[in-house]
């Protein structure tokens, strides 16, 4: 029986069935009828209810789990691809990352400097960035004790008169 | 019950405001899309704490002027503004206050419009 079960037709399952709920099956062509419906797709109330009395899950029921771990598999595998492939292809967008987290970029004129070019390029713009910033404090730093001084000036006339 | 609702509310309302990146418009230009372009260098350092960034423009007014309008929208957002005209040449800085600490932007243009310099500096925490 187990070399032609996947061969049975609807009829052939559910006469087995019958025969089954008939107790015309012995013991082992009952095992071997639950074999069947174990791997059988056919549906019918008939089968379904033997289905039940042997305590097996009807056979869609347990394709479907079969193709959703499948899917599920193929989700999880592009969310890890994705989950992996995303920072690596960020990290490898930021060159010259070191282990601290420092990194350095350089673009000049359309081409992307090397590691140690985008170092020393990007201390020196550091450099200028922060004397430009210093210079421009000392300045505001100047006129506002400018403005503060004219209008000390212009209250102490003030006074005076 | 509702009062500690309400505060808790507030609460969160005032964290995520606080929290909330700055949106700079002068960060567009080192989202990448200058990186080609040979009338531009950019450069940019960052670690854990801190981050600097500077835009070069050489020969380019149209970036220039690009640039110089992004300045003066995240000048709406600044706490300090500063101008300087020496010689013709202009400098701007203006510092951006986020999340408990200041972001400073350098700007410098050449008398005839066609080169500048822009610069981002600030603590890590300012930008996010």
């Amino acid at each position: 029986m187990k070399d032609t079960d996947h061969n049975l037709t609807l009829q052939e399952t559910e006469a087995l069935c019958r025969m089954y709920l008939d107790c015309r099956l012995s013991v082992f062509e009952e095992t071997e009828l639950q074999y069947v419906l174990l791997h059988s797709e056919h549906r019918s109330p008939l089968i379904d209810d033997v289905r039940t009395l042997m305590m097996i899950e009807p056979s869609v029921a347990r394709i479907k789990p079969k193709s959703y771990r499948l899917y599920f598999g193929i989700a999880a595998s592009v969310a890890l691809l994705l989950g992996i492939g995303i920072p690596l292809f960020i990290n490898s967008s930021k060159s010259a990352a070191d282990s601290d987290g420092t990194y350095y970029i350089a673009y000049s004129h359309g081409r992307r400097l090397s590691e140690e070019e985008a170092r020393r390029q990007a201390e020196a713009a550091i450099k200028e960035s922060q004397e430009f910033m210093k210079e421009m404090a000392e300045i505001e730093a100047r006129d506002k004790q400018m403005i503060k001084d004219f209008t000390n000036f212009i209250n102490s006339k003030y006074h005076e008169l | 019950m509702k009062r500690f609702l309400l505060t808790l509310s507030v609460i969160l309302i005032a964290l995520i405001a606080y929290a909330t990146p700055p949106n700079l418009s002068v960060e567009q230009f080192f989202d990448g899309r200058y990186n080609n372009d040979k009338t531009v260098e950019i450069y940019i350092y960052r670690d854990q704490k801190e981050s600097y960034r500077t835009f070069k423009v050489s020969n380019n007014p149209t970036i220039v002027k690009q640039v110089l309008d992004a300045l003066q929208a995240d000048s709406q957002k600044s706490a300090n503004y500063s101008e300087r005209i020496k010689g013709g040449r202009k400098n701007y800085r203006i510092t951006v206050y986020n999340n408990g600490k200041n972001i400073d932007i350098g700007f410098g243009m050449s008398v005839d419009g066609k080169s500048a310099t822009l610069m981002i500096n600030g603590p890590i925490s300012a930008f996010k």
